[in-house]
């Protein structure tokens, strides 16, 4: 089951490598929240019933509910609904990213392998080291801050599925990653929702250029 | 006692938050730093004695929280005049102090903490806090300054968590070992090199973005020129100090593995990039607030270079620069805020002959420029004079030739066009309203005259508590 579920997890990061329309995004991270919440109950059920239920809490109500939630009206309140012809891309979509992403899933997972580390799941590991890379190059390639807003949320989820490798021994730190990723994103995703969109069209970061030396 | 200290600090917000009356709610945030600064003396008496657990003072963190009670009183009171003068609406003030107090907890909860875990959590916590001091003057310009910094802040402390975690799966070979510095520092020769090794990059990564060095340095350059003056002093000092002891503190800590010297290469390019990067981008640099806060990546480069000798001199060399740089930076921090109110521009071609409108706030200029580029009697000649022995001493001729050229060009740089700020006035210049010029007191620039003049007498006579603290701060690295 928990191979199905990273199995799913690494679709929704080739998926978005496709996509151009926001509800995609929006959509494809909800995917990856409802994913995280059925590890976190595959792996963390032996943890007490507290820390168990944060969990469960944090990954079902904020990341696959609240956050898309959240999104949809950014992109609502902002009238941005696909980045099809806009120059949002800094280099061409479709094939050319998802050949990116398909070989950093592939490199990571050989990477993981090459470690002999008897201690590690390999399988998250290596799904969650994809996540953050893929994070950090949609966040490259892109210019859209709706996407590079969606591209740390990517990253975060990657940070979370490392820390569930670890979570079972360590429930503090995966009780951490979780306050970091709600106050991060919350405080984003609120300034996004009340200010940027009103000083800063279109949401490209190339209008935010003001400070400069 | 440190219960006590964070319930006060809660209410300390909370009244800061909803005291709509300017006077008293200075006096709220003034109160409560000196209050730190009281903390930090009892944390001093209580050296090495564990607290709530989590909670250890111990030498360098007993340092930066001396360091944090002055300049948080100073800057508080700064923050006043800022205020005043702009005529800033009570809930602007309201909203800046209530950050500015929870600011200030979360550095004194990372001075003092002893888990790694939870010196994280203070660095994430001083990123939230930090953009509400950020966003303060909500135009367009604070508004791309606070974005850029949330994001690549959030970003970087998503890296260093999963350096943390990279250490964790290391040490689950060990079986249940605790994040504790201490436990940390007894079994790091037991770890994984490959680990510790991945994990002190990430780390190292997440956290520039605090220290203000490579990679992660320009969102902090952003903060620095956008916020109010009392802030970016803040940025330049404390917040600097607090990265730099979220990176020593697991430098310390892997000290004793076999990844030292990798980790001192590490250190070495880091820091040898960022003072590259900064004499770069100064040539070109226009905005007097930006010269100021390149000039702070340049200082933390070389303090980062101090640390990658690995040898105690060095160590030693990079604490005292670091002392000195906080007391002297975070003064010309607070002058560039009366010098942007008087001119009302923060251009150096719009701006210029500052002495003659303001004679006090013209010295502090002069002085704080002859200090921050290490000329005699300055403190920060003292410790560049150290790091540079300590370079010398580890057989790096070739780093001493090429840092000394760039700080060279650095130093050219910030003579060039502080000196013209000073002294020249400008053909294009904006005319300077007299009368609000009037409004600049020059008791304002007492402090800052006390902070220089404070770095060139440490500079010359440490006091020995002083020197203990460092020694015993050091002892620890092998």
């Amino acid at each position: 089951m928990d191979v199905l579920l990273i199995i799913i997890f690494l679709i929704t990061l080739i998926y978005l490598a496709l996509s151009v329309h926001i509800k995609n995004y929006i959509n494809l991270i909800g995917v990856q929240g409802l994913v995280l919440f059925g590890i976190a109950i595959i792996e963390l059920h032996e943890l007490d019933i507290i820390h168990f239920g944060f969990i469960l809490l944090e990954t079902l109500v904020f990341k696959a509910l609240i956050v898309p939630f959240m999104l949809y009206r950014i992109s609502k309140r902002n009238r941005i609904f696909t980045l099809k012809n806009s120059s949002s891309h800094r280099i061409n979509k479709g094939f050319n990213l998802v050949i990116i992403t398909t070989a950093v899933i592939g490199l990571s997972f050989l990477v993981s392998v090459d470690l002999h580390d008897t201690h590690l799941e390999i399988k998250y590991f290596a799904a969650a080291i994809s996540s953050i890379i893929i994070g950090l190059i949609y966040i490259i390639v892109n210019k859209n801050a709706i996407i590079h807003l969606i591209s740390f949320l990517v990253i975060e989820n990657g940070i979370f599925l490392l820390a569930l490798a670890v979570g079972s021994e360590m429930p503090m730190i995966v009780n951490a990653a979780i306050l970091m990723d709600i106050f991060s994103s919350v405080l984003m995703i609120g300034v996004f929702l009340n200010r940027v969109g009103q000083f800063f069209q279109n949401m490209e970061t190339d209008y935010l250029t003001e400070l400069k030396d | 006692m440190f219960i006590s200290f964070i319930i006060i600090t809660f209410i300390a917000a909370v009244l800061a938050y909803t005291v709509r009356i300017n006077k008293y709610n200075h006096l709220i945030s003034i109160v409560y730093s000196l209050l730190v600064a009281a903390f930090s003396v009892y944390e001093y008496q209580h050296l090495g004695e564990t607290q709530l657990v989590f909670f250890t003072p111990d030498a360098l963190g007993i340092i930066f929280l001396f360091i944090l009670g002055l300049l948080g009183f100073f800057t508080a009171s700064q923050y006043r005049f800022y205020a005043y003068k702009r005529k800033e609406y009570p809930s602007n003030v309201a909203n800046h102090n209530a950050a500015y107090v929870l600011f200030l907890g979360a550095l004194v909860g990372l001075n003092l903490t002893n888990h790694f875990g939870l010196l994280w959590a203070f660095v994430e916590a001083t990123t939230l806090t930090g953009s509400i001091l950020i966003y303060h003057d909500r135009n367009k310009f604070a508004l791309e300054a606070v974005w850029k910094y949330i994001f690549v802040a959030s970003i970087s402390i998503a890296l260093a968590f999963a350096g943390i975690l990279f250490l964790s799966i290391g040490l689950q070979e060990l079986g249940e070992v605790e994040l504790s510095f201490e436990e940390i520092q007894k079994v790091a020769s037991l770890l994984d090199p490959i680990w510790l090794k991945a994990s002190f990059l990430f780390i190292l990564t997440g956290f520039s973005v605090k220290m203000g060095i490579f990679p992660m340095f320009s969102v902090d350059i952003d903060a620095k020129d956008t916020s109010p003056s009392p802030v970016g002093a803040m940025f330049s000092s404390v917040l600097m100090n607090a990265g730099f002891l979220a990176i020593f503190r697991f430098y310390v800590a892997f000290s004793h593995a076999e990844i030292q010297p990798w980790m001192n290469h590490i250190l070495m390019i880091v820091g040898f990039a960022s003072i590259f990067f900064a004499a770069s981008y100064l040539i070109r640099v226009k905005n007097y607030k930006r010269i100021f806060a390149y000039s702070s990546m340049e200082h933390a480069g070389l303090i980062t270079l101090a640390i990658s000798m690995g040898s105690k001199a060095g160590y030693i060399a990079a604490i005292l620069h670091i002392i000195f740089h906080s007391f002297v930076k975070a003064g010309i921090f607070y002058q560039l805020g009366q010098v942007a109110y008087t001119f009302k521009t923060k251009l150096l071609d719009q701006a210029g002959g500052y002495l003659y409108l303001n004679p006090a706030g013209g010295l502090v200029l002069i002085l704080g420029l002859l200090s921050i580029v290490g000329f005699p009697p300055s403190g920060l000649f003292v410790s560049e004079f150290l790091i540079f022995k300590s370079f010398i001493v580890g057989g790096h001729i070739w780093l001493v030739i090429t840092v000394m050229l760039m700080l060279a060009l650095i130093m050219y740089t910030l003579a060039d066009n502080v000196l013209r700020l000073i002294f020249i006035t400008p053909k294009n210049m904006t005319q300077v309203d007299i009368n609000a010029t009037k409004l600049v007191s020059k008791w304002e620039s007492l402090s800052q005259l006390f902070l220089i003049g404070l770095t060139m007498y440490l500079g010359f006579a440490q006091p020995d508590f002083l020197m203990d603290l460092i020694n015993e701060a050091v002892a620890l690295l092998s």
